[in-house]
């Protein structure tokens, strides 16, 4: 019988390292699929999953047993990237500093138009491009909202941000995403007619 | 009866469809009045258009919602534990702190997934740069609560009675008098320059007044100047002591 996240977590504070590292083990990939979502690397996605699994055991006494393990590890994964691209973005040189505020061109296979890409089936890759193309805070509310299921409100508490700025945000990311992934969504469309 | 009214309704002459396109992002979460949202409910099946924008809103964040986990590529677990048992040492932090703002010791990271190791690249650094702003804080945060407060509290008697001591405020006036009269020396060098004049000007009405806050505490009964100053210090301490450590916060 699978154990469950809460006794983990007590047997960990219990002094029991090993029972940390079966957590590590369930949870790795969605907290770096988070991080590699919100910063589009898989290098730093990785070093920051290493960052969060480490804050969290740190902090493993004031995690509230009655809350979700993973939404705890989620907040804290969500937090270090947007203290991540904040650091990049005050060491970042102009062109950088355009990709964050801005968003950059599509890396994703840039031989190819989406249609093609998405023919060949990888439609996830060309949203994960669209969504990477988004200035970075734009990105980090659609990745808070879409991915961990955050409320406005949530997403405003978390980044000190009013709950209008943040719907502004989601709504202009929605729309950029919306340009950006038309030729697949026309796609879809035809596919449904 | 009471009439039910649309609280958001179209102005007239204002397009119908513009309306309802501004509404769409808060239809689409839910946001609206029943009755606004019947109505923008109602118009969406009769207009195309909108239809269609709303349908490609729907499928973008539908494509979004649906992207699948991202493989790391390989198992993290192993250089993650390497790093927690390196880290196991340290005892778990209270749960009254909030202990996420505080730094990770360089000692339990020996060294990233990725191997890197270069300062102020690494997401623990940035961290600890970005939330808390220089060594200073960084300082106050390895502190728990409790501690801020008293050492708030320590420092602020320790300043107040040093300051209302005779000896404290006396070499506080003899500092400010010895500043000005450098300072007027200063000013009657011909090399110093109109600009730096007029800096020198602002610099010693400054220390005119600390000197002269100095000079005052001196003609005041002892007691009552460590009272004042011992109060002022204080809440200025128990402010800076009750802001929060960092932006993150784990609950």
């Amino acid at each position: 019988m699978e154990q469950t996240d809460a006794f983990l977590v007590q047997r960990t504070l219990d002094g029991d390292v090993e029972a940390y590292g079966v957590l590590v083990q369930r949870y790795e990939r969605q907290v770096y699929s988070l991080a590699y979502r919100m910063l589009g690397n898989g290098d730093d996605a990785a070093d920051l999953a290493q960052d969060t699994f480490l804050r969290a055991y740190g902090a493993l006494a004031s995690f509230r047993q009655d809350a979700s393990f993973l939404t705890w590890l989620y907040k804290i994964t969500s937090n270090l990237c947007i203290d991540f691209m904040r650091a990049r973005k005050s060491r970042a040189a102009v062109s950088l500093d355009f990709e964050v505020e801005e968003g950059r061109e599509p890396i994703a296979d840039r031989s190819s138009s989406p249609e093609d890409t998405a023919l060949r089936g990888a439609v996830s890759e060309v949203v994960q491009d669209a969504v990477m193309c988004l200035p970075a805070k734009y990105r980090v509310v659609v990745v808070m909202r879409h991915l961990q299921g955050l409320t406005i409100e949530e997403i405003a508490d978390q980044l000190h941000l009013p709950p209008g700025t943040v719907k502004t945000h989601l709504f202009r990311a929605r729309q950029m995403l919306k340009e950006r992934l038309k030729p697949i969504l026309g796609m879809e469309t035809d596919g449904r007619a | 009866m009471e009439e039910h009214r649309l609280t958001d309704a179209p102005q007239e002459g204002y397009s119908l469809c513009v309306w309802v396109r501004e509404r769409l992002p808060d239809y689409q979460e839910g946001y609206l009045d029943a009755l606004t949202a019947e109505a923008i409910r109602a118009h969406l099946a009769v207009c195309y258009f909108c239809a269609q924008e709303y349908r490609e809103l729907e499928d973008t964040v539908r494509l979004v919602e649906t992207l699948p986990f991202v493989d790391p590529g390989r198992d993290l677990t192993p250089a993650i534990m390497a790093a927690v048992r390196a880290q196991s040492g340290h005892p778990f932090q209270s749960p009254v702190v909030e202990v996420e703002a505080s730094p990770v010791m360089d000692t339990s990271l020996p060294r990233t997934i990725t191997g890197r190791i270069e300062r102020g690249t690494r997401p623990s650094e940035q961290w600890s740069v970005a939330s808390s702003g220089g060594s200073l804080r960084e300082g106050a945060e390895c502190l728990t609560r409790p501690e801020r407060y008293t050492l708030a509290v320590v420092l602020s008697a320790a300043t107040a009675a040093l300051l209302s001591s005779s000896f404290g405020a006396q070499a506080l006036a003899a500092a400010g008098h010895t500043l000005l009269r450098a300072l007027d020396a200063l000013r009657d060098i011909p090399a110093v320059g109109w600009m730096s004049g007029y800096c020198l000007i602002v610099l010693q009405h400054s220390l005119a007044s600390v000197a002269g806050f100095a000079d005052l505490i001196r003609t005041v009964p002892t007691s009552w100047a460590a009272l004042e100053v011992g109060v002022v210090l204080g809440m200025v301490a128990l402010w800076a002591a009750k802001r929060p450590a960092g932006v993150f916060h784990a609950h």
